[in-house]
């Protein structure tokens, strides 16, 4: 099945909203710190300060672009921003910093980018948090749906079709393989409704293959930055996932390889070219067995429908 | 997907931005809002170039860059058009290899950091001393002002004379004529001006104010520009403080509060609240359209019945206007007849003698459509296409009748008495290149006014020629009508084709 | 591959027996107390309709919702055939424009919503007119082969009267070959209220319980004792259309896969190929259609040409499938619960937590005349949170997350899975899935 590139029309007039994933796994940020060169510290905060000058720039782009900033934490995720009013107006009161940096600043953006930081920082605050058991992965299957229910609610509240949508990960966890039916079907609906899914990847040699699978399906791009690329990530970022759908037709943008998903067996983890499928929990093996291991149904020989020797 | 009309005043401020010199270009670059507004008026592609550049010291080789565009026609097409346009505003520069103009780069680096001291996006009054401004009061009030002056071109009584430098401005801009007495009459160019929507108005007004503020009231055209580019960024209902403006922005304030773009409860007050007509300066159409989709749960902003949609047509020609607006009653009856008033509606027609009526006054049928477009109730854009093909094919239909004939001066050359006479004077003429017309049958040839002194003296060597050979003896071997040639109208069905003397 | 767009549904306002407080005798319809649907609406303070149709509105789209979702076994690999009726009585109009083109567009949106929802299955088309049956296309695993077949114009003239019996053993000659791990399906779209058949029907219907097919049927016009007998017998479904979108509705519920009863659920190991992609410079021909093409697939037995999967190899016939087509049955296996609805006592939250819209407050609570409107909240049972209609209706029909569970850290990862209960006890093969 391709993959759908665009099947909705886009225009040059329409305006964006990008939906910006962050995985903010604190202790994978580390990891990554810790593995550069001497000299170089690329922190958390570091990328958090780049990756608001990235919204900044998506919303200097048209005036009526929109961004929703979502975190995807340790058992956790959550929007930083829009946040609904209530909450936004006693975010406002407190501490609103001096005239200066007001008048210096576009409004808009300094709304935005003062909520995705107090929120966040609330969020590495919680204690509650602290406690959770798996810290090795971060809950993007939890970001991915929570950032297509906020596309599908502006869709649907925009009657003339004008605005058009768009998804941005930013990963640096591992995939939590507990997450792989959820993350497919997420891609799967986003697919659907034509959302292209691009992912920034920065990690030294492992490709994240749900993200892979989820840019190709869906007609995104797939980034991998190795640490030290990522010294550059706001100029990675600027040219390679800023432009939108629009503009996207008429560049070569970096990240359009074939992904090739050879399928693994169950029992052995190795890849096979031809393997036996159960009809009743879909799970693959390498070889004939008595009984399914996942469903725990017996398999029983029944008439085989072609006549050739099966084996191999 | 129709497509919404947003490059009309794009158009102009680019026009007007293009033709200013370098250094002005680099002092307006000077300031983060400025550019930011610059920014926000270039092609998707341009945009899109000048963000990578953005951060990149070297600069990159022009071939690396075209590389990074797609190989169709269409795509190299839209980037040519984009390096075009950035060239000719300055914002690369060409050494060895491509880079964005020095100034540009460090303010719009400040822009989206937040960095750098320039206050150039408007200074916030403090919590304690603000107070925020009701944004209906605003609305109502900046509507006020600029109909007031829309309702003076219509001619509606319900206007009051605008002030003198709002007269002079609109006399400027070729909108309005005066005929003496302190008496004005509209002109074409007005009546087109009104059609427009108000994004475009505002700006070519605003335009027209820098033209006179620049040569006449010694302004500084870049302190200008930058006040205007400030408001287009200015939040709606939060006053501002005029202490970091200029002696000539403070003077530029009291005017443009004539026009409805700034609010400042006395005069001379030392905060002032922008209007939605300032806040709305840069950002295209987007106040009709940001009205419809509501994302933070404060209220976007209410819209007045003005910005949005209010008529409907139907394929009957029949026109329904959902709108009290005395001005936009008005602007309707420029080009169709109104037949009914309800309280919140009024019904029209749109019938060939009005379309005729308009098309008189110097409108447009393509300014007809757009108004139609622009304005046209979100109920219409459901529809495939958004105005009925049949009307919309109709009003070009009626402006093309009156271009069905075009009229030209020429002379009139005929009666000839033989064939090869009426064939070596046409074939001299056509040489020359001034034949209009000619009939074979009835021998007859038409000649522009410039030509036929030339093919007078052609015919009069001639017949000096057959004179002096004596061949024929025939003095007007032409018959009756050499001299007579007479200017007449061509092809013009009310002029026959006989000379009139 | 596009998904019927929800704004183009119809709304008809319904009597649901739920407005009427009627105590339902077991009587005839024409017994009950007559329905008035003007009653359905009423204005409120200010004379406005909006707030009893959004109401109404609301109810239509949970409607669809309530369907069951305990976790059972289902076909996941499906047979079915297709048969449309193309007698006289399909050129009525009471269903616009007529029941023939409509007929044939919703086809077509059904075929491309099966295959979407069933990657793996295979479809085929069987019409029936003159009194006789004939096949349109045999079982294949592509869409476009079936669409294209009803778009072609000489194959939908309609003629004479419908033979359900030779439509039926059609039918059911092909689908005897087919694997027994793999469900056997007809639907059949009956438009007329006669049938020609040339022997006895119940043993063709005995000869179909026989071989374990299920009929389901579509009624365009009244109901049919002898329809009604056979879906009884065969286990399907019999539906009469009320109106357009319930027509629609009626074929759409057949996509979801059907439960499979547990002495059917032996699993078989159906070997299948996982081809790898080739490119190539210069064209070769593919073995399916005989055309140049310059990419493509290996099958992994014989390693001849393919176009496109999913599909059996026309050579070695092995199913052909990569990894994500499996992936979008999963969400079959395991469906996200229900919501229910929250009532106004325990409505304390103010947004919806997947995307950030405000619920109604306290003060709109009530319509006049007292009719109690709902909260507009509606509650996942295992995670406690709220959620507005639209994302109910999004996470079940398109979805198939909760967003509540996946982004909340109070279950446990294991408990992630809690969605499965009882029948798929080792689910931590699932994860050495595709982790190459």
């Amino acid at each position: 099945m391709s993959s759908i590139k665009d099947s909705v029309t886009v225009n040059e007039d329409d305006a964006n909203l990008l939906v910006l994933i962050i995985d903010t796994n604190q202790m994978n940020w580390t990891k990554v710190a810790n593995k550069q060169a001497m000299g170089n510290c690329l922190t958390l905060q570091q990328i958090l300060r780049q990756l608001l000058a990235f919204i900044n720039a998506h919303l200097a782009l048209k005036h009526d672009n929109e961004v929703a900033v979502i975190a995807s934490h340790i058992g956790v995720s959550k929007f930083l921003y829009p946040i609904p009013t209530t909450r936004q107006k006693t975010r406002r009161s407190h501490g609103d910093s001096d005239q200066s940096s007001n008048s210096n600043m576009y409004q808009r953006f300094r709304v935005i980018d003062d909520q995705v930081t107090s929120n966040m920082k609330a969020l590495f605050e919680n204690e509650a948090l602290k406690s959770c058991p798996d810290k090795v992965s971060s809950m993007m299957a939890g970001a991915l749906s929570l950032a297509l229910c906020y596309i599908n609610r502006i869709t649907k509240s925009d009657e003339i079709g004008h605005i058009k949508s768009r998804i941005l990960i930013i990963s640096v966890s591992p995939d939590s393989p507990y997450q792989y039916i959820s993350i497919m079907n997420c891609i799967f609906s986003a697919q659907k409704l034509g959302i292209p899914i691009d992912v920034c990847k920065i990690s030294e040699s492992d490709n994240s293959v749900f993200l892979q699978q989820a840019s190709h399906i869906t007609g995104g791009r797939y980034l991998r930055l190795s640490i030290d690329q990522s010294r550059g990530f706001l100029h990675f970022l600027m040219k390679t996932f800023l432009p939108d759908r629009f503009v996207r037709r008429h560049l070569c943008l970096p990240g359009d390889e074939k992904v090739d998903f050879g399928a693994a067996c169950f029992c052995h983890k190795k890849t096979i070219n031809i393997g036996y499928v159960c009809s009743v929990c879909l799970s693959i093996y390498c070889q004939q067995l008595e009984e399914c291991s996942t469903c725990r149904s017996k398999v029983t020989n029944g008439v085989k429908r072609s006549k050739t020797n099966e084996s191999l | 997907m129709p497509t919404r009309i947003v490059s009309h005043f794009k158009t102009n401020i680019y026009d007007y931005l293009e033709a200013l010199p370098k250094t002005t270009l680099e002092k307006l670059y000077e300031e983060p809002a400025t550019c930011l507004a610059i920014f926000r008026l270039l092609p998707s592609i341009a945009r899109q170039l000048v963000m990578s550049l953005l951060f990149d010291k070297e600069g990159i080789s022009k071939n690396d860059l075209i590389k990074w565009i797609k190989n169709d026609k269409e795509s190299l097409d839209k980037f040519d058009e984009a390096f075009d346009k950035l060239t000719k505003l300055q914002m690369i520069e060409q050494n060895e290899k491509l880079t964005l103009n020095e100034s540009f780069r460090y303010s719009f680096q400040d822009c989206l950091t937040g960095c750098g001291s320039r206050q150039s996006f408007g200074i916030p009054l403090e919590k304690h001393k603000s107070k925020p401004l009701d944004i209906s009061l605003l609305d109502q009030y900046a509507i006020e002002k600029w109909e007031n002056i829309l309702h003076f071109m219509v001619g509606t009584e319900k206007s009051n004379v605008p002030s003198a430098s709002v007269l002079e401005v609109v006399t400027k801009a070729n909108l309005m004529r005066d005929i003496g007495g302190g008496k004005y009459e509209i002109t074409n160019k007005g009546f087109q001006f009104l059609l427009q929507d108000v994004n475009t108005q505002v700006w070519a007004i605003l335009i027209q104010y820098l033209d006179i503020a620049g040569v006449m009231l010694n302004m500084n055209v870049v302190e200008v520009l930058n006040f205007f580019f400030m408001l287009g960024s200015l939040e709606l209902g939060q006053d501002y403080s005029v202490e970091g403006l200029t002696p000539t922005q403070r003077q530029l304030l009291d005017d443009l509060e004539n026009y409805g773009l700034a609010y400042r409860r006395k005069k001379g007050s030392t905060r002032y609240y922008p209007t939605r007509l300032a806040t709305t300066l840069t950002s295209g159409n987007a106040a009709t359209v940001s009205s419809n989709v509501n994302i933070d749960n404060t209220d976007a902003g209410e819209d007045s019945a003005t910005e949005q949609g209010f008529i409907i047509i139907e394929t009957n020609y029949k026109l329904y206007a959902y709108t009290k607006s005395q001005l936009q009653i008005s602007v309707l009856n420029l080009f169709s007849e109104l037949q009914f008033r309800f309280s919140n509606m009024v019904t029209a027609t749109i019938t060939r003698d009005s379309v005729r009526n308009a098309l008189k006054k110097g409108i447009t049928a393509q300014q007809i459509i757009s108004y139609l477009t622009a304005h046209s109730h979100p109920q219409m854009k459901k529809r495939p296409s958004l105005l009925p093909s049949t009307v919309k094919d109709q009003i070009q239909l009626w402006e093309m009748e009156r271009n069905r004939l075009v009229v030209q001066e020429c002379y009139l050359y005929k009666d000839f008495k033989t064939w090869s006479d009426y064939e070596m004077i046409l074939k001299h003429a056509t040489k020359l290149g001034v034949v209009v017309w000619s009939n074979e049958s009835k021998k007859m040839f038409g000649v522009t006014e410039a030509g036929h002194e030339h093919v007078r003296a052609f015919i009069k060597k001639k017949m000096a020629q057959r004179k002096s050979n004596g061949t024929g003896g025939n003095d007007n071997f032409m018959g009756n009508g050499v001299n007579r040639s007479t200017p007449i109208g061509y092809g013009d069905s009310s002029n026959s084709g006989t000379p009139a003397r | 591959m596009s998904k019927p767009s929800s704004k183009s549904k119809e709304f008809f306002i319904d009597i649901d027996d739920e407005t009427q407080n009627v105590n339902q005798q077991s009587g005839y319809v024409w017994e009950e107390e007559y329905k008035r649907s003007w009653d359905v609406l009423q204005e409120d303070e200010d004379g406005s309709l909006k707030r009893s149709i959004d109401h109404l509105q609301n109810r239509l789209k949970r409607k669809r919702l309530l369907r069951d979702t305990s976790t059972i076994r289902r076909g996941i690999i499906r047979n079915m055939f297709l048969i449309i009726d193309l007698s006289e009585a399909m050129m009525e109009k009471d269903l616009r424009p007529s029941r023939l083109d409509l007929t044939l567009s919703y086809a077509e949106q059904f075929i491309l919503e099966f295959f979407d929802q069933n990657p793996i299955s295979q479809l085929g088309i069987i019409v029936s007119k003159g009194g006789v049956a004939e096949r349109l296309t045999g079982l294949s695993g592509n869409p476009m082969d079936n669409i294209i077949a009803l778009k072609n114009k000489k194959n939908i003239d309609v003629d004479g009267e419908p033979s359900l019996q030779n439509s039926l053993e059609l039918a059911r000659s092909s689908l005897i070959h087919t694997p027994t791990h793999g469900s056997r399906e007809i639907l059949l779209i009956m438009g007329s209220l006669t049938s020609c058949d040339p022997g006895d029907i119940y043993e063709s219907i005995e000869d179909l319980v026989k071989d374990n097919v299920r009929v389901s049927i579509v009624g365009l016009s009244a109901e049919v004792q002898i329809c009604k007998y056979i879906c009884k017998r065969t286990k399907g479904t019999y539906g009469v259309v009320l109106n357009e979108a319930h027509f629609k509705d009626l074929l759409f519920e057949i996509i979801p896969p059907p439960p499979v009863s547990v002495a059917q659920s032996n699993s078989k190991l159906v070997m299948m190929g996982f081809p790898s992609s080739v490119n190539q410079s210069s064209p070769y021909l593919c073995a399916c259609h005989n055309k140049p093409v310059t990419s493509g697939y290996t099958c992994a037995r014989c390693n001849s040409n393919i176009c496109d999967i999913p599909t059996e190899c026309p050579i070695c016939e092995l199913t052909l499938v990569s990894s994500p087509h499996l992936a979008r049955s999963y969400h079959h296996l395991f469906p996200v619960e229900n919501y229910t609805e929250v009532p106004w006592n325990s409505a304390t939250t103010t947004h919806c937590f997947a995307c950030q819209i405000s619920f109604p407050s306290l003060s709109e609570r009530t319509l006049p005349k007292n009719l109690e409107t709902s909260s507009g909240r509606y509650n996942c049972q295992k995670c406690n949170q709220h959620f507005c209609i639209d994302c109910d209706v999004f996470v079940h029909e398109a979805i198939h997350n909760c967003p509540g569970c996946l982004a909340t850290s109070q279950n446990n990862l294991k408990s992630l899975m809690g969605q499965v209960n009882g029948n798929f006890e080792n689910y931590e093969n699932y994860e050495k899935m595709n982790l190459s």
